[in-house]
């Protein structure tokens, strides 16, 4: 099981990211749960790495945060997506189903 | 991008809340994840565990979210701020000491920069200035000041270079609201003018095409901003009202914006009116016959963008010659060699002005010299540092121990020597403010003060603050580089007085290093200073061949008034009768003009010396009235004085200098031959009736001319303007107030002008070299005082450092003698060293002085051997203090000294 689970490319934990934050606010540790199962377990969240990136796309203005109260009645910060952080998903996505297929092509070419 | 900054410094300033929040967040983290591992079974110690390393550390993730919401840089940076104003304030006398040096250099340096900005850099608050250039005749002579109407219209009409081309007049006009006339700065400009300049009024209306069409026809006014609040305290009903100039009424219609002052750099235009009501206000002049060059009229064109300035200048001169054919075909050889050789296309971006050629060569080398002022400070603080530096050696070695990185430590020092200079900076500021209006005052005033604008503006800001840093930067990085350089281990082990001999080496070799620099360049310094005080002595020890002292001037104008011909004589006279009469005159007397202010050309004819061209030699002349030698205070060498009998109708006479009577009469008695003046052909030959000594009239550098004085009652047309002179003992400002009562007691209507003392014209015509003397020898003061601390500092730090060595050699038998040599000695040998650097380094630097000195030469071993002199003798008081301190030491105690 774990040989099967992969480190996450450079640059796409953003993408990740913003498309759970996509589906409706949530709190650091849903996204961080969100990403794994929507992923059937196979990529590998580093928790550390998450906070610090939920901030940088806080400071570019893609996603904003609010205090707000969780499943369990507990204090919350909730992530929830901005208009030019969907732009942004559409134009990483974008790109990342671009290089998909050019990289699967080159593969199965050669 | 703005977003981004903001979100920084939001979280800058919420900082606390900001790491609450944080932390909020990351426990919450946590605990969901220990729930989560707990309900898979785990145990909750375990639970927790595994938790937090799948977070991977809290304050590593918590230090990588800072990093990531980018306020760690500036949260350094505010916290090496914090703890450098701590640090800093801990030793307030350091601080004092270091801030003070760095703003006298820095406030120097800004002051004479706002003064450079003021003359020479601000460009004029038109529509793209660079495009604006003066067209200029010039030839052998230099650029002529002026142009005439023709030259202006041939452009005008002719040339394709430019997208137009406008004239304007100023003059001296005597301007009435009701009640006394003022004297005011006014121009006529052709139609186009505002237009051109793209100048937008700020009330009513400018003036166009339209109010230049009709001659005479359109007797309308612009008044600028400064003469609307002054005269009219800003009343928007001004519009429409009446204002006279020079008699003839006028129309207000506009006013124009306040950072509007016309074309001229430092005189500010105060009324304009069309070129079409030139007669109405000039003094009688047909500007579309004149064919002479005024200085008066200034043709300013605007280049188009197409064109490039060499392609316009070729036009502007083929235009030239095809004007001189047309309007100027009689003109004789020489002045076309002399004033008519071409027209010069001379940027008018700054203003136009006279001061600055005069003026733009000793600003740049009073820039210069308050750089090496402000190195010198420098030099000066980074000493300070390093000692200091020294003294907490033990602070920095524990810290760079602990693992911070050595640029951290660089850093943080780094931000201390900038906060000083920054401090500094902005005591140097205020410095610069108050000191600028003094330097003015160096300037030489006309009719109507000089209007430099001396705010600070962004230039001088950024001047000011990029000078700060550097320097922060400059006298900060050596010292923190030196430092961390320094044996940790050794600076640990040791006491924190010992501390590491290699440091306190370092020290000592920076510091004298520092020293000998700062002797070098004071050195080139008070060469300077000392080269241009002996320049401005030799100027003030030339004989003027007239006493200017207690001499009191006024001018009367009868421009513009209502007096004409022989009334303005008689008026002359009878104000000439009532200034006498005041009590404490002893001599007074009016002229046509006076030394140092203006000068008068006439055409001599002497037989034997006549001329092919059948023109008569150029000589200076002067009308005057009785009373005028004495007052004065010029020698009669032969014959007589001009007395009352001498007036119109009786024979012509004049009084001649030594060398005119020398060059046409020589060997021989000049009295009572008789020679030609131009001016009065008509009337006869004239006879000298007296020999006086020649004067300097046009500069004290230059030779004295050949001179004629005539009896102003001998005028068959009298000169609407007169320069009286009283001789007094009385105090200045009392005997002026006196004269003005006179003056105003005849209810002439007409003002005084420039009321000043003959002393204060003779030291405007020598205003550059009174700037240069005065400024130099101050700023060569302060970098004696610089280096005079420097040298003290760094010879109490030896003698402190050598206590226990100064012991052990009195114990062993050393008289006070040997120790004051001992100490002495370090210092003259430094300055020695200093000198031998500086001395190359001061010739060639006084080479771009060269031009301006007086009977001096650069040189001049002279100066070197003074300056060089004043640093060894400062030197050695600076070094005698700790030189004693020294000699007082108690050998007992000194060797118990640890």
């Amino acid at each position: 099981m774990a040989q099967d689970r992969i480190e996450l490319p450079q640059g796409t934990l953003d993408l990740l990211i913003l498309k759970t934050v996509a589906l409706g606010p949530q709190h650091g540790w849903a996204i961080s749960e969100r990403i794994q199962q929507i992923s059937r377990d196979v990529l590998q969240v580093q928790q550390g790495s998450l906070y610090p990136a939920l901030h940088r796309l806080e400071r570019r203005g893609w996603i904003k945060a609010s205090w707000g109260t969780s499943d369990n009645n507990r204090k919350a910060k909730f992530y929830e997506m901005t208009r030019s952080g969907r732009k942004q998903l559409d134009a990483e996505a974008a790109t990342w189903r671009k290089l998909a297929v050019a990289v699967s092509q080159v593969l199965e070419t050669v | 991008m703005l977003n981004d900054l903001l979100f920084r410094l939001r979280s800058l300033l919420r900082r606390r809340g900001m790491e609450r929040e944080l932390d909020d967040e990351l426990q919450f983290h946590l605990a969901h994840q220990v729930e989560k591992e707990i309900q898979a079974g785990l145990p909750p110690a375990e639970a927790r565990r595994r938790a937090q390393i799948a977070l991977g550390g809290l304050e590593q993730t918590k230090d990588e979210c800072r990093e990531a919401r980018g306020t760690a840089a500036l949260e350094t940076t505010v916290q090496d701020i914090r703890y450098a104003l701590r640090v800093l304030g801990k030793s307030p006398a350091f601080t004092s000491v270091a801030v003070l040096s760095l703003a006298l250099g820095i406030g120097a340096n800004t002051a004479i920069f706002t003064l450079m900005d003021a003359l020479m850099l601000r460009s004029l608050p038109v529509k793209a200035p660079d495009q604006l250039y003066r067209l200029a005749p010039a030839g052998q002579a230099g650029i002529l000041e002026g142009s005439n109407f023709r030259l202006y219209e041939t452009m005008r009409d002719q040339s394709r270079s430019f997208s137009g081309v406008l004239l304007y007049n100023p003059n001296q006009w005597q301007v009435g609201l009701g009640g006394e006339a003022e004297l005011v700065y006014g121009q006529c400009v052709t139609g186009n003018y505002y237009g051109l300049l793209g100048v937008q009024a700020a009330v009513g209306r400018t003036l166009t095409e339209e109010d230049d069409r009709a001659a005479g026809g359109n007797p309308v006014a612009v008044l600028s901003h400064a003469y609307w609040e002054r005269r009219f305290g800003r009343d928007p009903s001004v519009l429409g009202r009446t204002i006279t100039i020079n008699q003839a009424p006028f129309t207000v219609v506009g006013v124009t914006p306040p950072e509007f002052f016309g074309l001229e750099t430092g005189r500010s235009i105060d009324i304009t009116v069309p070129m079409s009501m030139h007669p109405q206000v000039g003094s009688g002049m047909n500007l579309k016959t004149g064919r002479g060059f005024t200085g008066v009229f200034v043709p300013i064109a605007r280049l188009k963008t197409s064109v490039s300035l060499d392609h316009a200048r070729a036009e502007v001169n083929i235009l030239f010659e095809r004007f001189l054919a047309t309007w100027m075909p009689g003109m004789s050889v020489i002045a076309r060699r002399d004033k008519l050789q071409r027209c010069e296309l001379i940027p008018a971006r700054n203003g136009l002005m006279k001061l600055r050629a005069q003026f733009s060569r000793p600003l740049q080398v009073l820039m210069g010299m308050v750089g090496l002022v402000l190195i010198i400070a420098c030099a000066n603080v980074a000493n300070l540092l390093l000692v200091r530096a020294r003294a907490r050696q033990r602070e920095i070695a524990l810290r760079l121990a602990i693992g911070a990185s050595r640029a951290r430590v660089v850093r943080q020092l780094v931000t201390e020597s900038i906060l000083l200079a920054t401090m500094g900076g902005a005591i140097g500021l205020a410095f610069a403010l108050l000191g600028a209006p003094v330097l003015i005052g160096f300037l030489p005033q006309d009719t109507v003060p000089l209007v430099l604008s001396l705010t600070p503006d962004s230039r001088v800001l950024a001047f000011t603050a990029v000078t700060s840093l550097l320097t922060g930067v400059l006298f900060g990085l050596v010292p923190a580089w030196r430092v961390t350089q320094w044996d940790l281990n050794s600076a640990l082990r040791a006491g924190a007085r010992q501390g590491a001999a290699g440091a306190t080496l370092a020290v000592r070799s920076f510091g004298r290093a520092m020293v000998v620099c700062q002797i070098a360049l004071s050195l080139v310094l008070l060469a300077g200073a000392v080269m241009f005080a002996r320049s401005l002595h030799n100027l003030r020890q030339v004989d003027l061949g007239f006493q200017p002292e207690r001499v009191l001037l006024f001018k009367i104008n009868f421009d513009g008034s209502p007096y004409k011909g022989p009334t303005i004589a008689t008026l002359d006279h009878r104000l000439l009768e009532k200034v006498r009469a005041i009590p404490g005159v002893q001599a007074a007397a009016f002229s046509v003009v006076s030394p140092f202010d203006a000068w008068d050309g006439e055409n001599i004819f002497v037989p034997g010396f006549e001329r092919a061209d059948g023109r008569g030699d150029e000589i200076r002349a002067n009308w005057v009235s009785p009373g005028y030698l004495t007052t004065m205070g010029i020698q009669l060498i032969a014959g007589r004085d001009f007395s009352p009998a001498d007036v119109l109708g009786n024979q012509q006479v004049a009084l001649i200098t030594e060398n005119l009577a020398r060059h046409y009469f020589p060997g021989q008695n000049p009295i009572g031959r008789r020679v030609g003046l131009q001016r009065q052909l008509k009337a006869g030959p004239t006879e000298i009736v007296g020999v006086v000594r020649d004067v300097k009239f046009e500069g004290v550098a230059g030779d004295s001319p050949r001179m004629v004085y005539t009896p102003a009652a001998q005028e068959t047309i009298p000169h609407s303007r007169a320069t009286f002179a009283l001789r007094s003992d009385r105090a200045t400002n009392d005997l002026a107030a006196a004269v003005r009562a006179q003056v105003q007691s005849e209810h002439l209507g007409i003002p005084i002008v420039q009321m000043k003392t003959m002393s204060r014209q003779l030291d405007e015509s020598v205003a550059r070299e009174r700037l240069l003397a005065t400024l130099s020898s101050f700023f060569g003061l302060l970098v004696l005082l610089l280096a005079s601390a420097g040298i003290y500092g760094l010879m109490a730090y030896g003698v402190s450092r050598r206590v226990n060595e100064i012991g052990i050699r009195m114990a062993l038998g050393a008289r006070v003698a040997d120790v004051l040599w001992l100490v002495l000695r370090e210092a003259l040998a430094l300055v020695a060293f200093g000198i031998a650097v500086g001395l190359p380094v001061a010739l060639i630097a006084s080479q771009s002085a060269n031009q301006m000195l007086f009977r001096l030469t650069a040189e001049d071993p002279a100066t070197l051997i003074a300056a060089a002199g004043i640093l060894a003798v400062a030197a050695v008081v600076a070094a005698y203090l700790p030189a004693r301190r020294a000699a007082m030491v108690n050998p007992v105690t000194a060797l118990h000294y640890e």
